[in-house]
């Protein structure tokens, strides 16, 4: 009986144990650090100035600004970022195809829901992203007028494009520059 | 017009007559001491008033609150119009309701300006929505309905934590802004959320 009652202890601990370890792998965190933050309650956003930075395991984004609105269940609804932004971002889309993305921009506007990164530039060609695909061994950089990532499914609209580089590391393809103003999709 | 002494300060005595066994000694000196300081001299106004186990009460001319609470001792100085207070358990409150409750090691009210200024471990919690911070110190002002922590700021919402130099908002916590170099602020995202 006692043996029983020992092996029944020791099992919800065993239990207990796993899924706690389980629970906080699973948990994701957003840090920002910023010499002034704002918190609003009731418009559920977070403000932080004075030159911002936001880590997630994913990587980092910097700007003068950054907003984070969050939705009512506590995830992030969008992220602004206002002023000499940088981001450098590695994601995964819809079929785990991993990205490394450096952007310089003038403000960025990233949509949680539908996984949408805007990047816009005060002036032509202010804006820069280099995307790198190691999966697909390609290496796409871009200046642009605005640009819009869909990290979902890899598609990029960049507008008003300047200089476009895209330069296969295997296999030797002649680039082709696209017309100016013409949204293109890579990927 | 009522005196601010009988609406700030609601005194209920109750320690000396309980205790069953004389104090030691040094005890009794202190309680001699404190007997003394708790009298008024004779032919002067009555400028200090020291208690033990009692309640703080501030109200505005319409009978709104202003704060409430408890504190292990309070003196109280009619002069300057100040309570001090050890080990207090406060709630302010924004437009009559109680808003925030309080806690620190050390307390100076003044009733005439409405200002507390809280030292020592402060602890806030928010009555309106659960938000929390600890600081090392804390005024408040009611007419600008401003509260100011300084000090170690942990200031929490949610599974939201934030550490800072120091802290502003509004008495309920629902506008905060903090400084530091830098603040950090940590968020927990729903589980099997990811952000990008």
């Amino acid at each position: 009986m006692k043996k029983t009652m020992l092996f029944v202890a020791f099992m919800a601990l065993a239990c207990g144990a796993s899924s706690d370890s389980a629970s906080e792998k699973k948990m994701r965190t957003i840090s920002f650090f910023a010499p002034i933050v704002k918190r609003n309650q009731a418009e559920q956003l977070w403000v932080a100035t004075g030159g911002a930075r936001l880590v997630t395991s994913e990587g980092e984004v910097t700007a003068k600004e950054v907003q984070e609105k969050e939705a009512p269940d506590g995830s992030i609804e969008w992220i602004k970022a206002v002023g000499n932004v940088r981001l450098k971002l590695t994601v995964t889309d819809k079929k785990n195809i991993q990205r490394k993305i450096d952007a310089e921009c003038e403000e960025a506007l990233y949509e949680a829901s539908s996984r949408k990164l805007t990047m816009k530039g005060k002036e032509p060609e202010k804006v820069r992203a280099t995307v790198v695909e190691p999966n697909l061994q390609r290496t796409t950089t871009v200046k642009c007028s605005s640009a819009i990532l869909k990290l979902d499914t890899g598609d990029y609209d960049f507008i008003e494009v300047h200089i476009e580089v895209t330069q296969p590391e295997k296999e030797e393809q002649p680039a082709s520059p696209p017309k100016a103003g013409a949204p293109k999709g890579l990927s | 017009m009522r005196r601010p002494l009988l609406l700030s300060v609601l005194v209920m005595l109750g320690v000396w007559s309980c205790a069953p066994v004389g104090p030691p000694p040094a005890e009794q000196r202190k309680l001699a001491l404190r007997q003394k300081e708790s009298r008024p001299k004779e032919k002067q106004p009555l400028s200090t008033l020291h208690a033990k186990l009692s309640g703080l009460q501030l109200a505005d001319p319409q009978g709104h609150l202003i704060w409430e609470g408890q504190a292990q001792e309070i003196a109280y100085d009619d002069q300057d119009k100040t309570a001090r207070a050890r080990s207090v358990s406060m709630v302010f409150s924004e437009g009559g309701v109680p808003a925030l409750e309080m806690q620190a090691r050390e307390a100076e009210l003044q009733t005439e300006e409405k200002v507390a200024r809280l030292r020592g471990d402060v602890q806030g919690v928010s009555r309106i929505n659960r938000s929390s911070f600890r600081a090392d110190e804390i005024e408040w002002r009611w007419k600008q309905n401003r509260l100011i922590a300084r000090g170690n700021v942990r200031f929490r919402q949610g599974d939201s934590l934030a550490t800072a130099d120091s802290l502003e908002a509004d008495t309920s916590l629902k506008a905060v802004s903090l400084r530091g170099r830098p603040v950090r602020v940590k968020l927990v995202l729903p589980p099997g959320k990811k952000l990008w």
